[in-house]
């Protein structure tokens, strides 16, 4: 099965084309799908553009964007996106990490644990949220059903109506949905760690609080940085969990960036200022994806 | 002896701590499946944990009456192709950056990064427009096209990572005994990559069986499940019954798949990961 | 020798893959055979498409059934019907219009036709009206159904069908504590409010608040119109920050008094499971309830009326409903074929299929049908019939005049007039204005 001798040769002074024939077919896809409808949109966001007068489609250049910028209701929304970011984000990353420490040893059954603990990230978005706005209904809800019958509260609580505690019952919905991911990767890392590290750090005297915050958490910490940036683009950028669940109230107390750029764009018809709202999103993300890329050089493990 | 009772009781209060944990992870799971076996009348009575009566009906309804077989198959299509596709040139694309360092690879793989952060609303429209034009609006195949590309940046990496793992020592073993850089890579290395394979499949498969907002804006009539899903929530009242059936038959689906290819899947997570 | 089978191996693989996705791309390209097309036509028959709202099984089921009579009848004239979402459908028409595609004939929300006319798309339908008037259905038709499509001299559009709400009670409670049946507001808040017990876990009253949702500002709406207010004057000049509606949503803020807290994350959904578990007197809901007590709770059905049309402080007797039409589009390339089966499709006998199907989910326009057999028992049905067609207004349209601007309002009324106040977050004085500003742009 000898092949021509050209192909042992392995040309130096022209450049290798094998590269870019294997990132080929992704080059195109990403371009046609992921960067021109961007392109498109932020032309879009640019654009005077209301549904409401369609045929009446003008230029007007930055004017959407010092018009988001002058809004109140958009500075709400985009705090509002901050406490959920953070909220949720980091409510996962404590109970994944949390679980993964609980997993982290042999014992029996932990594989079970392992495999229940999962099944929320398999479920599908729909399906989730629909079921947990019944569940946290305050009359005819399982979990005021399953609070009351255990005595722990009289009157049942106003899980999605109230306007404090809706935050919070749609950060534990996304807790929920989103710990398994960190578990996973976080047991991943920590079993990287070999262990006769532990067994060192035991004979020295270190009792469990030591070891966890001198030996484990800086070597989980690349994974865990990374990841904490992924999960907290995609927190920002969600829209189905919140909107399905509280409709981005009461009393627009859950209505994140994206909620109200979807309103803009799909309900009040203002496609034109509802792009602009989304380009600012991404600007802000862009600066979350910067930070990323500076933290992976600094962690990237040399190959 | 206190060493051993602390341990125990350590032993004990962890194996509590999971328990809890564990019933918090099941609970809507129980909650959609008792609700699709209870009789229409004992749904809508307020919440009990253990039905008083069990009734298939509801899962025969969604099978038999509504357009849920042509949703699943729909939804099975999209999945499949999505995941093939995406295998195909994430493994292309993820060779590629683990074995050589081209002009614009730096460039590429912040491209990666950066596309996975562009909100669905801003493209959305745009989106709309670019797949009508190319004729596959309402056709399983234009969601193929956006699902396996949106899986790319995580397949990417993700192969990426696993790719590196694998020494190169092997495929320059085959050069040198003749074989082409393709059947190298083919021969040698994809063999080698089942775990990074599979945790790329379900990722994919998982995306497209379960998204969402695209699927809204691109499907009339050939709906796939989370689409169909909202059918049965009508305007102004949500059928119930029918819904939590066929939320049930939804997530089976995926259940299966998943434990199925479970360790696979923590191995390549675990590969992955940690090397990217 | 392994080199040969893992090569045959991962070529297997490979091919399985391809025909995966070419599997995909060729079943999605097959268009399926017309559905109730019974005769085989000799030449190439000319193709309607028909697109209309998701409005629920039953007005699809009785949408088909009619286009299949069609079809059957017409070999020459074959209609497709295709079903678009609540989420997207404004994109999609609009699109389609500019693409130069649109469809033939569509349905929408209630204002649809304006919103097209605005941009000179809607195809004037005089000619229908002038059928169906020699038919001697138009007659028999609520003026309102056409009148309300008389924009600039010509019909734009028809209505199909009454989308009504009303106001339900327990008709053993309110006997059993000798409370008089309300006909005014002042009554009907001291029935709430002599019927609420939260001790014992029951309330007055029970009616939808959620943010986000339509139904929320269809509660407050009637009380707004039944107060005198609206969304706008005669003059279509925007007028939402009226006395009228200011006292309209002072009242909603008293009611919700004797109505369970959780009201602001409530959407008709969780009302009627409330009312339905037996813990409210009083629901505000839609027409459908009636059949969906009648299937998820007897008991309560048999225990439930409508009741009589409220007076408010206009002092005269206001519901509200929505008045849905059918159009059809300018750019459509097959107008006549279109005006045709658009005018078979709102004769009376037609339209009564639907009627039927979707049984008080969908009130006639034409009067006589609420004395029609379906209507008979239980007779709450035929009450609301009546009272639908004596009393229901279009809230978003009363006169068509502001119609462009009220197409964008959303869930606005919602989430900046109604949810704000119920929460407590601002004063109903400043919940309105809020709204007003909000809106009032639009106009």
């Amino acid at each position: 099965m000898a092949s021509p001798s050209a192909e042992i040769r392995r040309p130096r002074k022209r450049t290798d084309t094998f590269p870019y024939k294997m990132i080929l077919p992704a080059v195109i896809m990403i371009s046609a799908i992921n960067i021109w409808p961007v392109i498109a949109g932020v032309y879009q966001s640019m654009m005077d553009y209301n549904l409401l007068r369609a045929n009446n489609i003008k230029f007007n250049g930055v004017q959407n964007f010092v018009q988001a910028l002058k809004d109140p209701d958009l500075i709400s929304a985009l705090l509002v996106s901050v406490k959920w970011t953070v909220g949720a984000v980091g409510f996962c990353y404590l109970v994944g990490l949390f679980a993964a420490l609980l997993l982290n040893e042999q014992f029996k059954g932990r594989a079970i644990y392992r495999t229940l603990l999962l099944l929320p990230w398999v479920a599908p978005p729909v399906v989730v949220s629909i079921t947990w706005r019944w569940i946290l209904t305050d009359m005819d809800g399982l979990l005021n059903h399953i609070l009351k019958s255990m005595h722990l509260i009289k009157e049942p609580l106003l899980w999605l109506s109230d306007p404090t505690l809706a935050m919070w019952s749609v950060i534990m919905v996304a807790v929920w949905r989103g710990f398994p991911f960190y578990m996973v990767t976080i047991l991943a890392a920590m079993g990287n760690i070999p262990d006769d590290v532990y067994e060192a750090a035991r004979i020295d005297g270190g009792n469990r609080w030591q070891i966890f915050r001198h030996i484990t958490f800086p070597l989980i910490l690349p994974v865990s940085v990374i990841s904490t940036l992924l999960q907290c683009i995609w927190t920002f950028n969600d829209f189905g969990l919140i909107y399905v669940l509280t409709g981005g109230g009461p009393a627009g107390k859950t209505t994140t960036l994206s909620i109200y750029a979807y309103r803009q764009a799909f309900q009040y018809l203002h496609v034109g200022y509802g792009s602009a709202i989304a380009v600012l999103a991404l600007l802000l993300m862009s600066l979350l994806g910067i930070l990323y890329l500076r933290l992976q050089k600094k962690y990237e493990v040399t190959d | 002896m206190t060493n051993k009772l602390s341990q125990l009781m350590l032993n004990l209060l962890r194996h509590v701590v999971l328990i809890g944990m564990s019933l918090f992870a099941l609970l809507p799971f129980y909650w959609m499946v008792v609700t699709s076996i209870k009789p229409r009348e004992e749904q809508m009575m307020g919440p009990t944990l253990i039905p008083k009566h069990i009734t298939f009906e509801a899962y025969q309804h969604v099978w038999s009456e509504t357009q849920f077989p042509a949703w699943f198959w729909n939804s099975l299509k999209v999945a499949a192709g999505s995941t093939a596709m995406a295998l195909l040139v994430a493994c292309l694309a993820g060779y590629a950056m683990s074995r050589y360092n081209f002009k614009g690879k730096g460039a590429f793989g912040t491209t990666l990064l950066m596309v996975q952060m562009f909100p669905l609303v801003l493209v959305g429209i745009p989106l709309v427009l670019l797949i009508s034009k190319v004729g596959v609006m309402d056709k399983p195949f234009g969601l193929v096209l956006v699902y396996m590309t949106f899986a790319l940046p995580f397949a990417i990496w993700m192969m990426k990572g696993f790719f590196d793992g694998i020494p190169r020592s092997l495929e320059e073993a085959a050069t040198i005994d003749g074989c082409s850089r393709m059947q190298a890579f083919r021969l040698i290395v994809l063999p080698l990559s089942g775990p990074g394979l599979t945790s790329v499949a379900v990722f994919t498969f998982l995306l497209a069986w379960n998204e969402f907002f695209i699927a809204y804006l691109f499907l009339k009539t050939k709906l796939t499940l989370p689409i169909g899903l909202l059918t049965f929530i009508a305007q102004f009242f949500n059928q119930w019954d029918s819904l939590m059936a066929a939320s049930t038959l939804t997530t089976i689906p995926v259940l299966v798949f998943y434990m199925v290819l479970q360790r696979q899947l923590t191995r390549g997570i675990t590969a992955g990961a940690v090397k990217g | 020798m392994m080199r040969r089978i893992r090569w045959t191996r991962m070529l297997l693989v490979t091919l399985v893959g391809l025909a995966v996705v070419l599997a995909t791309a060729c079943t999605g390209k097959q268009t399926k055979p017309d559905p109730g097309t019974g005769t085989t036509p000799k030449k190439d028959p000319v193709k309607v498409q028909f697109w209309d709202m998701s409005w629920g099984d039953n007005v699809k089921k009785a949408e088909l059934d009619m286009i299949a009579e069609w079809n059957a009848k017409n070999p020459d004239i074959q209609v497709e019907y295709t079903q678009m979402g609540w989420g997207e459908y404004q994109q999609k028409l609009v699109g389609a219009v500019k693409a130069g595609n649109p469809p033939d004939m569509t349905g929408g929300d209630s204002g649809i036709a304006f919103f097209f006319h605005a941009m000179g798309e809607a195809e004037p339908i005089d000619d229908v009206i002038e059928s169906l008037k020699k038919s001697g259905d138009l007659a028999d038709a609520i003026p309102w159904a056409y009148d309300k499509w008389k924009v600039d001299g010509k019909y734009i559009g028809f209505t199909w069908g009454i989308d009504a709400r009303a106001f339900y009670y327990r008709t053993d409670i309110f006997k059993e504590k000798g409370i008089k049946v309300p006909t005014t507001w002042d009554e009907l808040l001291a029935a709430a409010k002599a019927l609420n017990d939260p001790a014992k876990d029951f309330y007055g009253i029970v009616f939808p608040g959620k943010a986000g949702s339509y139904d929320p500002d269809q509660f407050f709406m009637t009380l707004a119109m039944q107060a005198g207010g609206g969304l706008a004057d005669v003059n279509g000049k925007p007028a939402i920050n009226s006395p009228q509606n200011l006292q309209a949503l002072k009242f909603e803020l008293e009611l919700a008094k004797y109505a369970p807290k959780g009201v602001t994350g409530y959407t008709f959904d969780e009302a009627h499971r409330l009312y339905q578990q037996g813990k409210a007197a009083i629901i505000f809901n839609g027409g459908w309830f009636i059949n969906q007590m009648k299937t998820e709770a007897p008991d309560i059905f048999t225990k439930t009326d409508v009741m009589p049309v409220l007076k408010g402080p206009s002092g005269k007797p206001v519901m509200i409903g929505f008045y849905n039409p059918w159009m059809i589009f300018k750019g459509s390339k097959n107008k006549e074929a279109a005006k045709k089966f658009f005018t078979f499709a709102v004769s009376k006998q037609q339209l009564s299929r639907i009627y039927k199907e979707n049984l008080g989910g969908t009130w006639p326009v034409y009067k006589s049908v609420a004395n029609d057999p379906m209507y008979a028992d239980p007779p709450m049905l035929k009450n609301l019939a009546k009272a639908v067609g004596e009393y229901a207004v279009d809230y978003w349209y009363p006169n068509n005049k502001a119609a462009t601007g009220i197409a964008a309002v959303g869930t606005g009324i919602t989430d900046f007039i109604v949810n704000p106040a119920l929460v407590g977050t601002m004063t109903p004085e400043q919940s309105l204005k809020n709204g007003a500003d909000k809106l009032e742009k639009n106009f």
